[in-house]
């Protein structure tokens, strides 16, 4: 097996400290309202969540980062960082996703020896950049020599299993019922990185707006678990 | 310089909020201080150190931890490292941070990697035998408070009692008992902060 996919398998495990267990993107509001309230619930908001929101804004960063990286426009690169985090409308989910990234950043920085990393690194702590989990994963991908759609469907993986955690957590639900989750998910993963690469740069960033206002709304709701 | 980071754990109703308050205010005008609190469900702590403490808003930030307050301070502490970083950003000359970790099991314990120094607080009504069970919290912390001694009679708690079972498991490790309500014991609280975590005193030895 080839080695380097250990490399990133580190960096997809829910045992990484991201701080993802703090972050809901949205659920929470679904859930304080109950219209998320156990698996296949839990499972339709998922769906979208990926459909909707990741496909085009985490997914196809990761796509036109990596293009840029192979065409060596670092320029670029540093572009869809700043639009990822901004063209989000929601504070409490960038905020989070900048937490996130930061974070991922400071360790992967330890574990894998990139310059690019260290440069991403270096641009958050000069505020050139905010930070993101996305920029960092096809960071870690394209140094490791991982393809573009693994490398996707890795991140999306990541997010996924997050998410079903939290899931788990707040819902609540069975642990055996998580599990089917992410298995059932298996192929609408692979569906999301067929649909990223369909998508055109002047998709970057439509959201559903029902998802987005969720993200918004968790700033008012009464009782929260989650950062966002 | 960077601040010095003190942990504070221990079970819900415990006293934690109040330790810090009541800390912080006697601290006030020698040590720059900022907290971050941990609540399991809300941001109340925080609000309740904004009403009352003697800090500005600005200077305290509450953290969700998703349910998970034992992972926000041990296995992951991303959010609550990023939160130092934000406070340091907002506060350059920041000399001490507290972060309340949420109210959860005795097993708490604080990662190195997050803070230089940690307190574990319990109080006497959650029942004489909370010692003896040796959770983690209690033997790790460098610090251990005993608080709500005026309860020790209605809950048939014994304080010698508590103080021996203590010692079994904390060696000569300092503890002290309080009642944060009257002040009582705080003052032996400050004196520990100032003699171990930050060094007064020092300079004049010298």
């Amino acid at each position: 097996m080839d080695s380097s996919l250990l490399a990133l398998f580190q960096l997809c495990d829910s045992n990484f400290p991201s701080g993802g267990f703090s972050h809901s993107f949205g659920l929470e509001t679904f859930i304080q309202r109950n219209r998320v309230h156990n698996r296949d619930t839990f499972s339709q908001w998922l769906s979208l969540f990926l459909k909707e929101q990741m496909v085009s804004s985490d997914g196809l960063a990761i796509k036109l980062i990596y293009q840029a990286l192979e065409e060596n426009d670092l320029d670029e690169v540093w572009r869809i960082d700043r639009l990822l985090t901004i063209q989000n409308m929601s504070r409490e989910t960038r905020e989070g996703t900048r937490f996130m990234g930061r974070s991922l950043v400071k360790i992967a920085g330890t574990i894998y020896d990139s310059e690019l990393i260290n440069l991403y690194s270096k641009r958050i702590k000069e505020k050139d950049s905010f930070g993101h989990p996305a920029v960092l994963f096809v960071l870690a991908g394209y140094h490791l020599k991982i393809s573009r759609d693994t490398t996707m469907l890795y991140y999306l993986y990541s997010t996924i299993v997050n998410l079903v955690q939290n899931g788990v957590r707040a819902i609540p639900m069975g642990q055996t019922d998580g599990q089917r989750i992410i298995s059932d998910f298996q192929p609408i993963l692979k569906d999301a990185v067929e649909a990223v690469n369909r998508l055109e740069k002047t998709d970057f960033g439509t959201v559903a707006p029902g998802i987005e206002m969720a993200q918004m709304q968790h700033e008012y709701v009464n009782v929260r678990i989650f950062m966002s | 310089m960077k601040p010095i980071k003190i942990g504070i754990g221990g079970p819900v109703g415990a006293g934690k909020t109040q330790l810090i308050e009541k800390i912080t205010r006697a601290l006030d005008g020698r040590v720059e201080t900022c907290v971050i609190t941990n609540d399991i469900y809300t941001k109340e702590d925080a609000k309740i150190l904004i009403r009352t403490g003697i800090l500005p808003a600005d200077r305290i930030i509450g953290v969700e931890t998703g349910g998970c307050p034992h992972a926000a301070i041990r296995e992951d502490i991303s959010m609550n490292a990023e939160t130092v970083d934000i406070l340091i950003d907002r506060h350059p000359n920041v000399e001490l941070i507290f972060i309340e970790s949420g109210g959860d099991n005795l097993a708490a314990t604080f990662s190195p990697e997050l803070v230089d120094f940690s307190i574990y607080i319990i109080d006497v009504a959650q029942g004489e035998k909370i010692p003896r069970k040796g959770g983690q919290g209690m033997i790790k912390a460098d610090l251990f408070i005993i608080n709500k001694t005026d309860l020790a009679p209605y809950v048939d708690a014994n304080l010698d009692i508590m103080a021996a079972d203590t010692k079994v498991f904390r060696g000569d490790k300092p503890f002290y008992f309080t009642n944060l309500k009257t002040n009582d014991g705080l003052e032996d609280v400050v004196n520990w902060i100032d003699e171990h975590v930050l060094l007064t005193g020092l300079n004049e030895l010298n």
